[in-house]
């Protein structure tokens, strides 16, 4: 059956070949967008590694704030969160820079034996492990006496760890570089640029609040007890600007809601791509239904002869989707070949084994499925064909 | 004659009309999706009001500053928008420009009308860009210079913000406060959508009430410099001219950097630089390699549609295998054949192209009306309908030719048997 329609194919390849440059073309589309939502969608059901529920952010600006961040400010700021703190409802407060799910983010570099990886950075407080629910694995998490340290405590999470010590516990080791840093303790995961960002190495720098730097702190985040009301965002903004000043401009997000805005946004990109693929992909399956009809129309003296010579309806409709089916399969494994070497030579990086393959086979299916539901009317309609009809042509 | 081709066209377009659904549906949607694309382009680099000198506008955003040891390693860099200080020394009295301004990017302050939050953006500007971005005023006057060098608490709004502060009521001569500060209102102006960075605000101040004006000498921070030159061919005179003075500015005075660079482009010089260009640090154009990528772009998504037509017209010769047998037959020329069967495939894809301008109307209101870009109102003009007009013709042509060249190979014969398998 699949020769015959093989030999079909091939009598017509001049024809054959169109169809099968546009199915190749069209089935390269649809691998786009499905590897999109595949590579999405696996980075979606990753682990986060912490909490962002009962988090808010609470901004602090005024426009008459110099770049100076002197130390009567921070004095204001400590005895803020001091206050903050013997709130009942309250049970973190931390410095978190960058805010998770945010727009900025920062990357630094680390680097130990000579092998240097690009990191994505964060600062945390004391209570950075309460405010974020974050899970041990080795180590410990930053203490009061981290303060007075001769060298700079770090924590890295896993993947950071895996990558720059292999399979040898990070604790205790010292990084390379002038500025002595040293692994304290390993978190499971901390993927603070949100559920769409890759799962990649991730360091939290020590931070403390007492603290003061050079650099200002306008930004805190707080953890409130589950259930805490809204009305928490009030007393928050009033606690800020009994410390810091009335003229402050208190500005306070959930996280969850950063978290949401976030999502959005990605996800309307998904959404415009998914809808012109699809667009496209209706166009071909309305193009292909016409391409066959039409070659079923063509053939009427064929098909009618066929069954003129006892050749059931059942057999003339499984042949002519047997034929599309070839034709398919053929303008997909170009296809195929051509997107296999995606991965083999490593051109986007963000194509690797483990989305190309699921990608494929998804493609795969619905490429399929598109061609036989675009065959089965032409395919019917030769079932219909009376064996008179084709005496009409001799 | 062409008469006679419109109508065959028609009785053509008629006969099957699914396959003319599938033809108008390919084109429609594929020059609606192309021109919504293009549209939105026009939106972030065309000359669009209020900024009407567009064509003849450098400026100047980015800044590079580094510091190179001896043996041409780099130890520390900093790349971000221009400092005041840098625009302040280079950016006046450039030979062949007509005006200079220097703006600050919009930054968001937060206010209160009664009990209401207002959020706003502010855009902190010299009076210069009121010369170099031509606003249209609802009400009042920009601020002069006497108003920047004194500092006086005075700012332009945009309509928006006047209904959000005042409703319907001019607002001229009132008062807004933001952070706990009162200022007075001298001007309202149109709004800007927000993807135009260098005019878009809500709230326009002078330069001066910067806070953080002329507190810190800086190269590098939050400014643009928008140079009007007196036509496009003193670009090149502007460039050498500027950058000659920034190679005079003394970097010892505004921290440890010993190279800086930065040029007056063009808004679409800026995007080739940052997409092709090494890092920002070279001054080299990439500027055809960003028109090529979007032809690419363009073409590639023109292919699929382009296939499905060819396929379904090289199906449907058959059909019309009597009508050339019989001219075949008369001593109609191939030629000739050809030709009408591209005026066909033109007339249809023309229509297509039609019904994708309404389209792309519906898909550009539609994004309009969500709001997803705050004050966007996308338009289609001149330069979107003439290149849409181009899209169609290269469709037309490129789906058309090699059908009908098939047609018109058909041999006589066979096209009067009733056609090849």
């Amino acid at each position: 059956m699949i020769r015959h329609a093989l030999k079909l194919v091939w009598s017509r390849k001049r024809g054959s070949m169109l169809l099968i440059g546009e199915i190749f073309i069209a089935f390269l589309v649809l691998f786009t967008v499905i590897a999109m939502s595949v590579i999405y969608g696996q980075r979606y059901f990753q682990p986060l590694g912490f909490d962002y529920q009962n988090i808010y952010c609470v901004g602090m600006n005024e426009a008459n704030w110099t770049q100076e961040w002197d130390q009567e400010m921070h004095n204001n700021l400590v005895s803020m969160v001091r206050e903050l703190r013997t709130l009942p409802e309250v049970e973190a407060v931390s410095i978190s820079q960058p805010l998770p799910f945010g727009m900025a983010w920062w990357t630094s570099s680390l680097e130990y034996n000579k092998k240097e990886i690009e990191i994505n950075a964060t600062r945390l407080s004391l209570e950075g492990q309460d405010l974020y629910k974050l899970e041990l694995v080795d180590g410990r998490w930053f203490s009061e006496d981290d303060l007075t340290l001769e060298w700079e405590p770090i924590i890295v999470n896993q993947a950071a760890a895996v990558e720059l010590f292999g399979t040898e516990s990070p604790v205790g080791k010292r990084l390379d570089g002038d500025d002595d840093k040293r692994i304290v303790g390993v978190v499971r995961e901390f993927r603070h640029r949100g559920q769409f960002s890759k799962p990649s190495p991730s360091v939290i720098y020590f931070t403390p609040l007492e603290v003061k730097t050079d650099e200002s702190i306008r930004q805190l985040a707080v953890r409130v007890a589950p259930g805490t009301p809204a009305s928490m965002e009030q007393t928050l903004t009033s606690v800020v600007q009994h410390h810091m000043g009335a003229e402050v401009t208190v500005t306070i997000n959930s996280l969850d809601n950063v978290r949401k805005n976030g999502l959005k946004s990605v996800l309307v990109g998904i959404v415009i791509a998914a809808l012109i693929g699809g667009f496209l992909l209706i166009m071909v399956v309305l193009g292909l239904i016409g391409v066959f009809w039409q070659s079923v129309t063509r053939r009427t003296e064929e098909i009618g002869l066929r069954r003129a010579l006892g050749s059931p309806r059942t057999s003339v409709y499984k042949q002519i989707i047997t034929e599309i089916i070839l034709l398919t399969t053929i303008g997909m494994a170009l296809g195929i070949l051509l997107i296999l070497q995606i991965p083999l030579v490593g051109m986007f990086p963000i194509l690797s084994w483990g989305n190309v393959i699921p990608s494929l086979l998804v493609s795969m299916l619905i490429m399929v499925g598109l061609a036989v539901l675009s065959g089965m009317y032409p395919a019917w309609m030769a079932s219909r064909i009376q064996p008179a009809a084709a005496l009409h042509y001799e | 004659m062409f008469l006679n081709y419109l109508k065959i066209a028609w009785a053509v377009f008629n006969r099957r009309r699914f396959f003319t659904f599938v033809n108008l549906f390919g084109i429609t949607f594929t020059l609606a999706i192309l021109m919504a694309g293009v549209a939105m382009l026009d939106h972030v680099f065309g000359p669009t009001p209020p900024e009407v000198n567009h064509d003849r506008t450098l400026l100047v955003m980015r800044v590079n500053l580094w510091l190179e040891n001896e043996d041409g390693s780099v130890s520390s860099s900093t790349s971000g928008l221009a400092g005041l200080n840098l625009l302040q020394e280079t950016l006046y009295d450039l030979p062949g420009a007509e005006t200079a301004a220097i703006t600050k990017s919009a930054w968001r302050v937060q206010s209160y009308v009664g009990s209401k939050k207002i959020s706003s953006f502010l855009k902190y500007t010299d009076q210069y860009f009121w010369d170099a971005i031509r606003f249209e005023f609802l009400e009042g006057r920009p601020y002069t210079m006497d108003e920047v060098t004194n500092a006086d608490h005075v700012c332009v709004i945009n309509d928006a913000t006047r209904e959000k502060y005042f409703g319907d009521s001019p607002a001229a001569g009132r008062d807004i406060e933001i952070d706990g500060v009162k200022y007075r209102v001298i001007g309202v102006v149109e709004n800007v959508p927000f993807v135009r960075q260098v005019s878009f605000s809500d709230i326009y101040m002078p330069l001066t009430l910067d806070p953080e004006y002329n507190k810190t000498k800086r190269l590098a921070g939050m400014c643009t410099g928008i140079v009007v030159a007196q036509n496009k061919s003193k670009f090149p005179m502007i460039r050498e001219e500027f950058l000659h003075r920034i190679e005079q500015i003394d970097l010892s005075e505004y921290g440890n950097f010993n190279h800086i660079a930065a040029i007056p482009e063009t808004l679409l010089e800026q995007a080739s630089r940052l997409f092709f260009g090494s890092g920002g640090k070279g001054t080299k154009f990439h500027t055809e390699k960003v028109i090529g990528f979007f032809v690419f772009v363009m073409v590639m998504f023109m292919i699929l549609p382009a296939m499905n037509m060819v396929n379904l017209n090289v199906s449907r010769i058959m059909e019309r295998a009597s009508e050339i047998g019989i001219r075949k037959s008369f001593g109609a020329p191939s030629t000739t054949l050809v030709g009408q069967f591209i005026v066909e495939n033109l007339l249809l894809t023309l229509a297509g192209g039609i019904l994708g301008i309404l389209v792309a109307y519906g898909i550009l209101g539609f994004i309009s009306f969500t709001g997803w870009i705050p004050y966007a109102t996308f338009t289609l003009n001149w330069r979107i309908y003439s290149l849409a007009i181009l899209m169609t013709l290269f469709f037309g042509l490129v789906s058309g030719v090699y059908p009908a060249w098939k047609m018109s190979r058909m041999k006589p014969v066979d096209a009067l048997r009733g056609g090849i398998s």
